[in-house]
């Protein structure tokens, strides 16, 4: 057992040597470099259905403005005050620092746990793209309490979509980012476009003088669709927020940041969040809205923009599709001894493609992405108290790598209980990860506190 | 070539966008919108990857 594990950590080593080494003086990127990489990640798949979601939870206007405002605000602040300062101190990727603090064992545990939450949101990419070709086929999207596929139709449209998108995830990777960067303000540019287009359906004048009055009326009207919960100002707020918690909060960003001049290069992820998260998110309230409420990405692009609608919800999807795969791969191939890129991208292509076929996981996507975040949270909080709690408390710092710990059993019993007790918190699933993310970090610096005083 | 790309690739987003508004104007059927639209983006795709391919 003990020798296994230390085959797959060697494995797992190797594999990341590449970025082991921190970034040097002259390997680091200007501010616009930053602005660039969060406006092109953030128009995905996805923002065709969470705006669509928002109205279908009967959300009024007043709630949805300053709930993205507010909540993007946040996401920002934490990339700038959490993420951003501790890479650009330590210069390594979550990975490498995660090592140090959490010992290697746990860090392969963190790895496959990523590697299956990547695999779900490919999985719901590639559901949202068989929307768009199922239009052309007449295969009916299936309904929103659905969590089995509904027509062998469906089953066999996720399939080849998941079979295509895997296939060209094999044949390039580094190819398809590049496209993926020429897609980004075009698809960005469909949003703006079919919103625009589809106003006049609304009732707004050419004036845009009533745009206010069917806004709140025939949008985000605060009525809820039939079997949906309603939403208010704290579940958009906290929704915003949390939409890229694994990447801010959860330090997966550190891959990024650390290649940042100053940790106030996070404040950039607003180039990300206002045009992705707000922008396209209201565009695609008001696509859903104009097309009677129908959650039916494809359908309602389609209405919008015609083909290049179409055209954008299948690109929006295998852009974001490819890089998910990509890293589900990598996080996969730990424990896929010497085997190619290619075989590995297969498996998690095959994964994702069977994950697809069930379209729970982009109905439920908004729930699905709270749980992506909390998932991943506790770690966030263990790695943040240890750069900054620890040494300002006196507990000895990187105790798992001074000691040769495979585990460090502090930082699994605090990511464990952690969601243990989120799991049986009286509050909206939504709001569980911030109380969460408190406890994380008191329960991780008292044990490390008796941990360094029984063995100190 | 380099500049021609780039020229073209920011004009034919702006006709994107612009055929949106002549749509919402009530100046433009949705079969014409949704033409130009496809057609901008078309050109907007091959502009945009010589581009990327030209800037490496």
């Amino acid at each position: 057992m003990s020798s296994t594990l230390t085959d797959v950590v060697s494995r797992m080593d190797k594999l990341y040597e590449f970025d082991r080494e921190e970034v040097k003086a002259e390997n680091l990127h200007s501010g616009s470099k930053f602005a660039g990489v969060f406006a092109g990640e953030h128009v995905a798949a996805t923002e065709f259905v969470i705006g669509a979601f928002f109205v279908l939870h009967g959300v009024s206007l007043v709630d949805l403005l300053v709930g993205l405002a507010f909540g993007n605000l946040l996401a920002v602040l934490s990339w700038t005050f959490i993420c951003a300062p501790i890479a650009t101190r330590v210069r390594l990727t979550l990975y490498w620092y995660l090592r140090r603090i959490a010992g290697p064992g746990l860090t392969v545990v963190y790895n496959i746990a990523n590697a299956v939450m990547y695999c779900i949101l490919a999985g719901a990419m590639i559901s949202i793209s068989a929307t768009a070709v199922g239009l052309g086929f007449g295969i009916p999207v299936p309904p929103l309490d659905a969590v089995y596929p509904n027509s062998v139709g469906w089953i066999i449209l996720a399939f080849l979509i998941g079979a295509g998108f895997t296939t060209l995830a094999i044949l390039g990777f580094e190819r398809l980012s590049r496209f993926a960067a020429v897609c980004s303000p075009w698809i960005f540019a469909v949003f703006i476009a079919g919103a625009l287009a589809v106003l006049p359906s609304l009732g707004v004048h050419r004036d845009l003088g009533n745009l206010w009055e069917v806004a709140t009326t025939r949008i985000w009207n605060g009525q809820p669709s039939p079997g949906q919960e309603r939403f208010g100002l704290w579940h958009i707020l906290f929704f915003a927020w949390f939409a890229n918690l694994a990447m801010h909060i959860g330090l997966s960003d550190m891959a990024l940041f650390r290649y940042a001049k100053r940790w106030t290069y996070g404040l950039y992820s607003a180039f990300g969040m206002y045009p992705g998260h707000m922008l396209a998110w209201i565009c695609s309230g008001v696509m859903v809205a104009a097309a009677n409420r129908a959650m039916n990405p494809g359908l309602m692009a389609y209405q919008a923009a015609g083909l290049a609608g179409i055209g954008a919800v299948l690109l929006a999807g295998w852009t974001t599709a490819n890089p998910t795969l990509y890293r589900a791969g990598l996080a996969l191939q730990i424990v896929t001894p010497n085997w190619p890129r290619w075989k590995v991208t297969l498996v998690a292509g095959a994964i994702t493609t069977v994950l697809a076929c069930f379209p729970v996981f982009f109905l439920k996507l908004l729930d699905y992405v709270a749980i992506y975040g909390l998932v991943l949270m506790p770690i966030g909080a263990i790695v943040f108290a240890e750069h900054w709690i620890l040494p300002k408390l006196g507990i000895q710092q990187y105790q798992a790598e001074k000691k040769g710990w495979v585990f460090n059993w502090n930082a699994a019993i605090v990511w464990v209980g952690t969601l243990v007790i989120c799991y049986y918190m009286p509050i909206h699933l939504f709001f569980r990860w911030l109380p969460g993310y408190f406890i994380s970090l008191i329960a991780y610096v008292v044990l490390q506190r008796i941990t360094d005083s029984k063995r100190g | 070539m380099k500049r021609l790309a780039q020229i073209v690739t920011v004009l034919s987003l702006a006709v994107c966008l612009g055929a949106a508004v002549f749509r919402f104007l009530d100046m433009a059927s949705y079969a014409s919108y949704t033409t130009i639209l496809g057609i901008s983006s078309v050109v907007y795709f091959i502009a945009a990857t010589s581009w990327a391919e030209m800037r490496g």
